[in-house]
């Protein structure tokens, strides 16, 4: 079954608990209620964008093929334009549109190319599906890992590709949910007895773009603490605990504002609907 | 905080210039433009280094000094700038790098190494001058070129024979000479009086039938690592493959003698670290600022071992504790 196919089926991810944690109101519109987005974030769009031409680039190493930058030019050329040329429901920040967020595209990519260290490890698998259950959770927690290598000595090493406006902290990348689910998600796949190592290819969108990996590891504490929490998180969202956080700084930003407003417009009371 | 409050310290906060370093901390100019400030924001609590912030905070845990505001604003407008450490760095010859035998001080090469890839060594390059054969009493000369950040050229010779050398590296004399040659060039650019340990005719006379284990090793292992790091000549120290086949020689492993090899890293049937585990171990200590230099130091001090010869399972301890420093 592919990773589409398997998101058809009700599941959890990484970033739905993140979601609900964040703003548990949010979790409940994007995810229970399934609202549409209320416009389209270049961000979003744009860091899409660059992780299918990544995702080309590595099943083309797959079969022992190289695609150069020009090709990887062409690619992301390809799939900007597809996402948003002429799209008017696209929310573009300060700055950006859609010809300067294609230039800056290719110039991060070009970094990227540029910095990517050359290796030997074997690719295991390109946007690898995995599906499991946690303990107490009804739901299976699906996903994709974006890229799964092999080193010589049989190390396994996970990476995530990122797009991020700014380099990660320390903890942002120690404490990173989203890969200590995708170790224990390997581990279901079969690689428990394995040395298993995490990181972030990360593409910064910075004046000067950058590329930088950051290198992390999870031991079976922290697999322990997500199960934890995964599971108490779990209890909320069936217990239909669906609570606002309306003063992060990420509200501005957010897909939902209107119905957000709606909400407490009517004091909560389609909380039942 | 009132809503004229914010209005006026957003108006102040659109004109601060928002930076971030390598390892994620935000700093915001202040508004004269003399220092930083360091501002940390998360969904938890958003904190301030300035005065404003630290006098108003503790009756309103909601309020925002302007510095606060002005990475809320460039977060939101992805405006922030990446910051570039200019570290004030005084060379300096790390006193671990020094022996004191029988009341006087030698440098290890590793240590004139070191300090001269502070002072902005660019290039060090070994050339053998005599072979050793029958004839010549099996003496081996080389002579090393080391050239500082401003293009002086330092050169000096080494000699080793079977007769100015510890028994142990008896039968690597190109290497010893070639050691001795760039250990006295090295010396010259960084003004270091005191002589090599391993310029020393015979060690086991000084230092006792054998050398302690943790010296010998700290000698080497470094040496080799910085040897990397400061471009030298690959081909170069393939011709001490005269005295080992290339098809014999082990990629990666330190310079040691056979009879110096700590016994654990030649009898383990541990797997050793990995490739992956190298990259993760570099990543992660280039992020917490930790040099190649300290790091092998680290990695020798805390396993006995230099990084290359690690186990798998030491390793992945090693990455844990690396993941933990601050």
């Amino acid at each position: 079954m592919t990773l589409t196919e398997l998101r058809k089926t009700e599941h959890l991810s990484a970033s739905a608990i993140g979601t609900y944690v964040e703003c548990s109101l949010l979790y409940r519109f994007s995810k229970v209620d399934r609202l549409p987005v209320e416009q389209k974030s270049d961000s979003l769009e744009f860091g899409s964008a660059i992780h299918w031409v990544l995702e080309q680039y590595y099943q083309e190493k797959l079969i022992g093929e190289k695609l150069l930058l020009k090709d990887i030019h062409e690619l992301f050329e390809k799939s900007w334009k597809m996402r948003a040329e002429d799209k008017t429901d696209i929310s573009y920040t300060k700055g950006h549109d859609f010809k300067s967020l294609l230039m800056l595209g290719k110039d991060l990519l070009t970094v990227w190319h540029q910095k990517l260290p050359t290796d030997n490890f074997t690719i295991l698998g390109v946007e690898e599906a995995f599906s499991f259950f946690i303990p107490g959770i009804e739901l299976p927690f699906i996903g994709g890992i974006d890229l799964i290598e092999e080193d010589s000595s049989g190390t396994i090493l996970v990476t995530d590709h990122k797009t991020s406006s700014r380099a990660y902290s320390k903890d942002e990348v120690d404490l990173n949910q989203q890969l200590t689910l995708y170790q224990l998600g390997l581990k279901s796949m079969g690689y428990d007895n394995r040395e298993i190592l995490l990181k972030f290819d990360c593409l910064i969108k910075r004046k000067n773009p950058a590329f930088e990996q950051y290198y992390t590891t999870r031991s079976e504490i922290d697999e322990h603490r997500l199960i934890r929490k995964y599971a108490k998180v779990w209890e909320g969202i069936k217990s239909g605990v669906f609570i606002p956080n309306d003063t992060s700084w990420k509200c501005p930003s957010c897909l939902y504002r209107k119905a957000c407003d709606e909400w407490f417009m009517k004091g909560g009371t389609h909380e039942q609907e | 905080m009132t809503a004229k409050e914010i209005q006026k310290r957003n108006a102040k906060a659109n004109q601060l210039k928002v930076i971030q370093t390598e390892n994620g901390q935000l700093f915001v100019e202040s508004s004269q433009g003399k220092i930083y400030y360091s501002v940390s924001i998360n969904d938890e609590e958003k904190c301030c280094t300035c005065g404003d912030f630290a006098r108003n905070n503790k009756n309103d845990p909601t309020f925002k000094c302007k510095h606060i505001l002005a990475v809320e604003n460039s977060i939101q407008d992805d405006e922030i700038e990446s910051a570039k450490f200019l570290e004030k760095n005084t060379p300096r010859l790390n006193k671990d790098f020094i022996k004191n035998i029988k009341g006087k001080d030698f440098v290890l090469y590793a240590g004139v190494l070191d300090l001269a890839n502070q002072m902005g060594l660019q290039q060090l390059s070994v050339e053998i001058i005599q072979f050793p054969t029958n004839e010549n009493g099996n003496e081996a000369i080389c002579r090393a070129v080391a050239e500082n950040k401003y293009g002086c050229l330092y050169a000096d010779v080494g000699d080793a024979n079977p007769g100015n050398c510890a028994d142990l590296v008896k039968k690597h004399i190109i290497r010893m000479a070639s050691t001795r040659a760039k250990g006295r060039a090295l010396r010259d650019m960084c003004n270091v009086g005191m002589a090599c340990l391993e310029e020393l005719e015979s060690m086991d006379d000084v230092i006792g039938s054998k050398p302690p284990a943790v010296t010998r090793r700290k000698t080497e292992a470094p040496a080799k690592k910085m040897a990397t790091v400061t471009k030298l000549n690959v081909a170069e120290e393939q011709s001490e493959g005269s005295v080992v086949p290339d098809d014999k020689k082990v990629p990666n492993v330190p310079q040691v003698t056979t009879e110096d090899k700590p016994p654990e890293i030649s009898d383990t049937p541990k797997p050793v670290i990995s490739e992956a585990q190298k990259r993760a171990i570099h990543n992660l200590s280039r992020r917490r600022g930790i040099s190649i230099e300290a790091l092998n130091i680290s990695v020798m001090e805390d396993y006995g071992v230099p990084l290359e010869n690690l186990s798998a399972t030491d390793a992945s301890a090693f990455i844990r504790n690396l993941q933990q420093a601050a």
